[in-house]
């Protein structure tokens, strides 16, 4: 047999104390005696109880405590022998000889029937003995204790003591049937509880954990096998009695973290935990121990895990019980075995445990330590519900994390929602920390003005009108030619063919050369010196001398043969003869001669000047110095038409990204936004800031995305989000992130064109949460959410792109740095028709489109972009949908109302 | 940054023990120490209530929403050792399935990511947790990890069912792997592990940290990282947050924070990245993993740190 005591609540791991029992009921003939400690150890799936020590102790235990916390831990025990031992329980555990820390020697003339440390001074020990004797201990100094107040004299022994567990000074002792209460600091019992109705003679106390006033008195008299609650105030009578069991009560426990179980163990073989405030008595019975045969005698809730109760009974068995069920019953009878095996000597019980069947233990009621008491629970959309104890309601709230995202994210759909983007662009840039943003951002924002490709080339440092102040600073009129005089010969040299013009040819090369003078493009830096005007005198010197193909050449020209006229020429290097006189023989010959010149001239200007005349940039963009690409972006966007443009700006974008220098990253992302390659802007971007996962990256880049998306659909190039690539999975990211935040509308306009599992999934998650009834598939999500393609707003009509006024000709455009027309030109259009930059197209070159673009643009607009239509309106939304997609549609055809070659200024109309 | 939307008034007659929204944010499934569920359609800050649903014969612990796909359906737990399916048919709600083959209090109940199946896990007091799958024969079939905490599982949840390792978000693919994280009264945390060969759950790992009754856990939703974290709080009044990077294999724990009270709660937002821990002080804390990797409270309840703070 053995008493118990749980370690302390503040230690861990678990630990019980067995120290061998002196019981009156022990038949035991051995004196030896024995403190055990236990590892506890409920993680084993086995709930095996190890033996973590096991110390031989001069006396027989009839009261166990252990109390102190993780650091200083005493374990106490009053003993037969009238001596209280102070142990250390960390030495103990540890088995370090040292573990005894002091015991009380000839103060209590008898054994030490019961103990009581103080809750609340965890050094006071009060202990009860023979003859009403009481002492306070403290276990710092054992030598002298004090006594509670004046002893009575009525021989009998203390067979209970309690401290009160909320006020210190409050004592309870039980003695001859009655219960004595004392203050210590009036060193005098203050009351004495006797029950004069039932006469239940009080054995063993509880104080109540919660109210301090009240106790638990309980008789080990058969006669009365009862337990009654007092409260100290209404001292008369009980203030409930507990009736159930059939023969005295033996011990009694009550649970610190819950008041309202309390726990009876009697000789009648049964444990019943009741709940003392409640039923219709007044107390009820919330359940019983597996029936034992045996009775138990000594019961210690455990003070750490409230769930279990270490009981010891005569047999010499301890066991502990968890009042939610849980452990294995089955095997509670080997597991304590190994308790009563450390008590060699006891007499062991044929039938460890008679309850053959044991059923789980579960109190009636969850205890309040088992019941949660509040708790949040995050659900779809950044929405948080909590709730507690105090109230019968549930909030719901919005749990906002990204402040800064919502706002950005509500300024972008702001800006979305307008018909210009330029102002937005214009903020970002100003507002962009980083040099290269600020660029990035007047880049993006070129694309809404009215010639976005003028002002890529005044963004990238050129402009037209440069070049020529430069060569020609603006002259007085006088010497100079108006434009409008300028125009009108041009005119006329349009009417006319060479053969039968009245003008010589060299005032024709004059005029062309003049009129270019208005237009001079940056690469042609190296102008030729004006062309002498004076009339010179014929030579016709047919001689042939060596060293001088002069004679053949003259003959040549005499009988007509010009091919071989110019071919001579060049071989003698005259090649201003041998230009003019093949572009007076014609296109075949001019542009044979002008290759074999290009060819022989020095210098490094002829790469360019070549790729220039042939109309093919594409040389420049692959081979330039990557240090040049503004230059090279520059030519590309003199030169090139739209589609062309796009692959050579990817192209050198593509060059850029790929020499994985730094520095010309972002120049890599401006060729790629001049291109409207969003694809590549996104992985490129991605390359240099991988870390997307912080919001505010991702928003800078999404800001960019939608943006650029809107400038590629107002310039008829709708962006086709393939499935898995970057871009959609980026918006899928966004959108779910905005979802996170609450902001389901924005979140859903990202996702309307979704096309992958994820994001439909999403989506659809969203339109539910909005509260649209969908059904689950993506068919049934379309017919019932409306579905505008496009989030709103009519672009401007500049880029609507009516039919330009001018037909670009190739006869009238094509010219050469010698200022030579190749042919005749017919339809000159009038100069002031031009954008201020020279738009030189190209003959149709075999350079087979690298874009599925198709080719729908013409170079440029002619006009300034004033919108023709009402002002901007939203228009594809029916009732009350505000879902507006952000991305694109798959289908080119959706954009129909875009189309460039759409005649009417009507604004688009969705069907 | 936590503003109240609205209060749900429950009518419940006791404490509240879980209040969960469905997929969509729509729905509010409450219960009660009262017994009682009751469902309510929220829109706005106007709720109606929709159901009460009362079979339960004790203390109502949590309630799990079913992913749409199998349509309305909700589990519940109870101290009376049972769990119950519920489901809309029509507008009405009706118990499909209980499961009483628990012998203590089932504690908590979860679903599975809807790509393994219909599967429900349960934990209870008993040290068990079962796993009910509904099969093709409209059929319940149960598995047991017996004594998964010896002394009784307070709570259980799934791990996402995204392949670790797939560290691009866009090529996700269902993990064939089904994983339950468990939290006992036994201070462990255990990861269980579905082994398809021999049909069994086995443990997988299990998780040392806490010094007392581990109140919940929560395995977090996959942000698309091939690493894995999970929550888990205690009557120990410690949140620890544990985390597998995918490629040890091993779970290291980090200490978020030791509270005031017991921690009773831990909740993921659905995208994994914000944590609400919830204690017996009624205090409610956000938590979020800076991009250092430091774990830092956004915004806790009871200090208030500016007026748009609420107490939840």
């Amino acid at each position: 047999m053995a008493n118990v005591a749980w370690s302390p609540a503040s230690v861990y791991p678990l630990y019980l104390a067995c120290g061998t029992a002196a019981q009156q009921l022990d038949a035991s003939l051995n004196t030896n005696s024995t403190l055990n400690i236990y590892n506890a150890n409920l993680g084993q799936a086995n709930l095996e109880t190890k033996l973590a020590v096991s110390v031989e102790t001069p006396g027989r235990f009839h009261a166990l405590d252990w109390t102190g916390d993780q650091g200083s831990g005493v374990i106490i025990g009053g003993c037969d022998n009238g001596v209280l031992y102070v142990y250390d329980a960390n030495k103990l555990i540890a088995n370090q000889t040292d573990h005894l820390l002091g015991s009380t020697e000839s103060h209590h003339s008898g054994p030490i029937f019961s103990l009581s440390s103080n809750p609340l001074k965890s050094n006071l020990v009060a202990t009860g003995s023979v003859d009403c004797d009481l002492l306070i201990w403290d276990v710092n100094n054992l030598s002298s204790p004090m006594t509670p107040g004046k002893k009575a004299n009525l021989g009998a022994n203390v067979t209970c003591v309690q401290f009160n567990r909320q006020a210190e000074h409050i004592l309870a002792s039980t003695y001859a049937g009655h219960c004595v209460i004392w203050d210590l600091k009036k060193s005098a019992s203050i009351i004495s509880i006797v029950d004069s109705v039932s006469r239940m003679k009080a054995k063993s106390i509880s104080w109540n954990p919660d109210v301090a006033t009240q106790l638990l008195l309980a008789s080990d008299d058969d006669a009365t096998p009862m337990a009654q609650v007092w409260d100290l105030r209404y001292a008369n009578a009980p203030l409930k009695t507990l009736e159930g069991h059939q023969r005295g009560i033996l011990a009694t426990a009550w649970c610190v973290q819950d008041s309202s179980l309390l726990m009876t163990a009697a000789k009648d073989n049964k444990i019943f935990v009741w709940n003392p405030d409640c039923g219709e008595r007044g107390s009820e019975i919330v359940c019983e121990f597996p029936s034992y045969n045996q009775w138990s005698f000594n019961l210690d809730w455990c003070k750490r895990d409230p769930s279990l109760v270490a009981t010891s009974s005569v047999d010499g068995t301890v066991s502990v019980y968890s009042i939610l069920g849980g452990g294995l019953p089955p095997t509670q009878a080997d597991k304590f075995s190994a308790i009563a095996d450390s008590f060699p000597g006891m007499e062991m019980p044929a039938v460890v445990p008679q309850g053959a069947t044991p059923q789980p233990i579960q109190v009636k009621n969850p205890p309040k330590w088992f019941r949660r008491p509040s708790g949040a629970n995050f659900s779809f959309g950044g929405r948080l519900v909590s709730w507690n104890k105090q109230s019968r309601a549930v909030a719901i709230s919005q749990v906002v994390t990204e402040e800064k995202l919502v706002e950005r994210s509500v300024q972008l759909e702001n800006a979305l929602s307008q018909s210009q983007l330029g102002p937005y662009c214009q903020a970002k840039a100003e507002a962009a920390a980083k040099p290269s943003d600020q660029v990035l951002w007047k880049f993006i924002g070129a694309n809404f003005e009215t010639a976005p490709r003028t002002h890529y080339m005044s963004l990238l440092g050129y402009n037209s009108s440069q070049v020529s102040d430069k060569v020609r600073p603006p002259a007085p009129v006088a010497d100079g030619i108006a434009a409008e005089v300028l125009a009108d010969k041009m005119e006329n040299l349009g009417t006319n063919d060479g053969s039968t013009s009245s003008l010589d040819p060299s005032e024709q090369f004059e005029m062309i050369a003049s009129a270019q003078s208005f237009d001079k493009t940056p690469e042609l830096e190296e102008i030729e010196p004006e062309v002498e005007t004076k009339p010179s005198k014929v030579e016709l010197n047919v001689e042939e001398t060596s060293g001088s193909n002069e004679g053949l050449i003259t003959q040549a020209l005499l009988v007509g043969d010009l091919e071989s006229a110019v071919e001579l020429c060049v071989k003698d290097k005259h090649f201003t003869h041998a230009l003019t006189l093949a572009a007076h023989a014609g296109q075949e010959l001019y542009a044979k001669t002008r290759d074999s010149v290009l060819k022989q001239v020095d210098g490094s200007l002829a790469p360019l000047i070549g790729a220039v005349v042939r109309g093919d940039l594409t040389s420049i963009t692959t081979s330039c110095n990557l240090g040049n690409w503004k230059e090279a972006l520059v030519a590309a966007l003199t030169y090139c038409e739209d589609a062309q443009f796009i692959a050579l700006a990817e192209n050198l974008g593509e060059r850029l990204e790929a020499s994985n220098i730094g520095e010309y990253i972002p120049s890599a992302m401006i060729c790629y936004v001049c291109a409207g390659s969003l694809e590549k802007f996104v992985s490129c971007w991605s390359k240099m800031q991988p870390n997307l996962s912080n919001p505010n990256e991702l928003q800078d880049l999404v800001e960019i995305i939608m943006v650029l998306q809107r400038s590629l659909a107002a310039a008829g190039r709708p962006v086709n989000l393939s499935e898995g690539s970057t871009v959609s999975s980026l918006l899928c990211q966004y959108a779910s992130l905005l979802a996170a935040q609450g902001a389901l509308n924005t979140a859903v306009s990202y996702l309307n064109s979704a096309t992958q599992g994820e994001m439909i999934e999403l989506r659809d998650r969203l339109y539910r949460a909005l509260g649209y009834q969908t059904g689950r598939t993506n068919q049934q999500v379309h017919n019932v959410v409306p579905q505008p393609s496009f989030r709103q707003t009519p672009t401007p009509q500049g880029y609507q792109s009516q039919p330009s006024q001018f037909t670009p000709s190739v006869q009238a455009q094509q010219r050469n740095i010698y200022g030579e027309p190749t042919a005749p030109p017919q339809a000159a259009p009038a100069p002031s028709l031009f954008t201020p930059a020279p738009h030189v197209s190209q003959p149709p070159v075999p350079n087979p489109p690298t874009f599925g673009v198709p080719p729908l643009t013409p170079m440029q607009p002619t006009m300034a972009a004033v919108p023709s239509g009402p002002p901007p309106t939203v228009v594809g939304h029916t009732g009350d949908s505000h879902l507006w997609a952000h991305t694109c549609t798959l289908h080119a055809q959706a954009h129909a109302p875009y189309s460039n070659t759409l005649p009417s200024p009507l604004p688009p109309t969705y069907p | 940054m936590v503003s109240v939307i609205s209060n749900v008034e429950t009518g419940h007659d006791d404490m509240i023990h879980d209040a969960q929204m469905d997929f969509y944010g729509t729905r509010l499934a409450t219960c009660s120490s009262d017994r009682s569920i009751k469902i309510f359609e929220v829109k706005g800050s106007t709720q109606t209530q929709i159901a009460d649903l009362r079979e339960h014969e004790g203390p109502v612990w949590q309630v799990a929403w079913a992913h749409p796909m199998y349509g309305n359906i909700l589990a519940s737990c109870s101290y009376d050792r049972k769990v119950i399916v519920w489901r809309e048919d029509g507008h009405k709600w009706k118990k499909i399935y209980e499961y009483a083959n628990h012998d203590s209090s089932v504690n908590s109940v979860c679903w599975a990511p809807h790509e393994h199946g219909l599967i429900l896990a349960c934990a209870s007091s008993d040290g068990s947790v079962s796993i009910l799958t509904y099969t093709s024969a409209h059929t319940w079939e149960n598995k047991k990890i017996t004594n998964a905490h010896s002394i009784g599982c307070n709570a259980v949840s799934w791990a996402p069912a995204v392949a670790s390792g797939s560290a691009d978000g866009s090529n996700r693919t269902a993990s064939a792997v089904q994983r339950i994280v468990t939290g006992g009264c036994d201070t462990y945390v255990k990861i269980w592990r579905f082994d398809s060969g021999t049909g069994e759950w086995t443990e997988e790992s299990k998780l040392e940290g806490h010094s007392d009754w581990v109140r919940d856990v929560a395995w977090a939703p996959s942000i698309g990282l091939p690493r894995s974290i999970i929550a888990s709080c205690s009557q120990d009044r410690r949140v620890i947050i544990w985390m597998n990077d995918g490629v040890t294999g091993t779970w290291q724990p980090r200490e978020l924070n030791t509270f005031d009270d017991v921690i009773w709660h831990v909740s993921w937002s659905v995208t994994g990245n914000i944590l609400a821990v919830s204690g017996g002080d009624n205090k409610v804390s956000l938590w979020k993993e800076t991009l250092e990797g430091q774990w830092v409270c956004l915004s806790d309840s009871a200090k208030g740190h500016s007026g748009t703070e609420r107490t939840l």
